[in-house]
């Protein structure tokens, strides 16, 4: 079991699910247990894919006048 | 990173509606399966913002929804017993059966009390060993291990005043169902990123490949919906229909394996009823054979006391995505969160107490440009 920070609020968490789970980590939690500790080189790469979507749209309107 | 605002940025949510917006040429009808998209969607105007060529349909994840009214009545009955306590996620206890809801049996003096985790159900059970304490599992496979859990731990106490009412459902079968559907109008699925956080994605693999429809995971804040959605246009316009992950930072293929393995010792797939919508083969779970004694339903022999009155609630038509919320005669006027028709109005993941909720309260009329 741990304490889980939502946002200000904290509540006690089962980490059962996720025993790569520590201090410090973001999870997403069902019904008071963690299900998966978040990548956060996945979201990283997510943001970097939608800022190069733009700079390809970016580039496709200056090649088309 | 906090992985909320910035999942909100609307710079880069403009990036992906420009995107979106140019690679569309012709209509496609999109169903975001999770009520938590739904509200997502419907907060933030997502769909107001996307191209007219791109339909969102509303579908039928919220589990508090689709638990068939048989259910909710057994739960009542048991919730009506002076030897139980009946435990509960919040949103359920509104939720109409055939002629009363947990509400109103607590108000007669039934106890039943909401949980925040069927942990707390089982802590319950421990300090009032003279009492039988029922939890109501429903939900999708995002509360099954939180549930699965629960029902471990009693029979590892060995906890005999504990069980579970469960009426699990599953959302590949659904999906399924709805793209098998001669009516069927969806062209493209957002499945729910959380389900497939627990399950992983190797289950959606052959609907896409029968039914030629893509299947996005999808997360839940605005960019998150943004790119399904993109991802979605991407495919349909390119003629594929793949399984694609656009929720990496909490999905990987393989789901949660160590959640996946007490899924499979505790329960075991079933066919359910789901409410509004009917009959789906093996779209449930119930407790497996090992779990059995700890099943409500057979440990209190309820039994089915159906008298469903159409009261001239649409919520049937609303989760299958027949209809928007706002196109029911008794939305917003004979039915409201206060008082509820149906479980679409109730739940939280419900499309009508979206729709209420961020005061869609007719058919909105905007120029797309």
């Amino acid at each position: 079991m741990a304490t889980a920070d939502f946002g200000g609020v904290t509540k006690t968490i089962c980490l059962v699910y996720v025993p790569e789970a520590s201090i410090g980590d973001y999870t997403i939690i069902h019904a008071g247990f963690a299900i998966t500790v978040l990548d956060e080189e996945a979201a990283q790469a997510s943001l970097d894919l939608f800022e190069e979507i733009g700079i390809l749209e970016s580039d496709t309107d200056q090649a088309t006048p | 990173m906090k992985y909320l605002s910035e999942f909100a940025d609307p710079d880069l949510a403009a990036l992906l509606l420009t995107d979106i917006a140019e690679t569309v040429t012709r209509p496609w009808a999109l169903m975001e399966v999770c009520g938590g998209q739904t509200h997502s969607i419907i907060r933030h105007g997502l769909d107001q913002l996307l191209p007219a060529e791109v339909e969102l349909i509303h579908g039928p994840g919220c589990p508090v929804c689709v638990t068939p009214v048989e259910i909710i009545d057994q739960g009542l009955e048991i919730a009506e017993r002076h030897d139980v306590i009946f435990c509960s996620f919040g949103d359920m206890l509104r939720v109409p059966g055939s002629s009363t809801d947990l509400f109103s049996v607590r108000a007669g003096g039934g106890d039943v009390r909401v949980v925040y985790s069927p942990l707390d159900a089982l802590s319950i059970a421990e300090e009032h060993p003279s009492k039988q304490v029922v939890f109501f599992a429903v939900g999708f496979e995002t509360t099954a291990p939180a549930n699965a859990m629960a029902v471990h731990q009693a029979r590892d106490r060995g906890l005999t005043n504990f069980s579970m009412l469960v009426s699990h459902v599953l959302v590949p079968p659904a999906i399924e169902a709805i793209a098998a559907s001669p009516d069927s109008r969806v062209d493209a699925f957002l499945a729910a990123g959380h389900v497939c956080t627990v399950m992983g994605t190797a289950q959606y693999e052959p609907v896409a490949a029968r039914y030629r429809v893509p299947i996005i995971v999808t997360g839940f804040e605005p960019l998150d919906v943004l790119d399904g959605i993109r991802r979605a246009i991407q495919q349909l316009e390119g003629g594929r229909a793949e399984v694609e992950n656009a929720y990496p930072r909490a999905v990987r293929s393989d789901g949660n394996t160590v959640a996946r393995a007490m899924l499979e010792e505790v329960f075991e797939t079933t066919d359910r009823d789901w409410r509004g919508i009917g009959p789906i083969p093996m779209s449930g779970w119930r407790l497996s054979a090992a779990y059995r004694e700890f099943d409500a339903e057979l440990r209190f022999a309820v039994h089915d006391r159906r008298i469903e009155a159409n009261n001239g609630c649409r919520a049937g038509e609303v989760l299958q995505g027949v209809i928007k919320p706002n196109q029911c005669e008794a939305f917003g006027v004979r039915c409201t969160p206060r008082h509820p028709m149906g479980a679409t109005m109730v739940s939280s993941e419900g499309a009508c107490a979206a729709y209420y909720r961020y005061r869609r309260l007719g058919e909105v009329d905007f120029d797309h440009g």
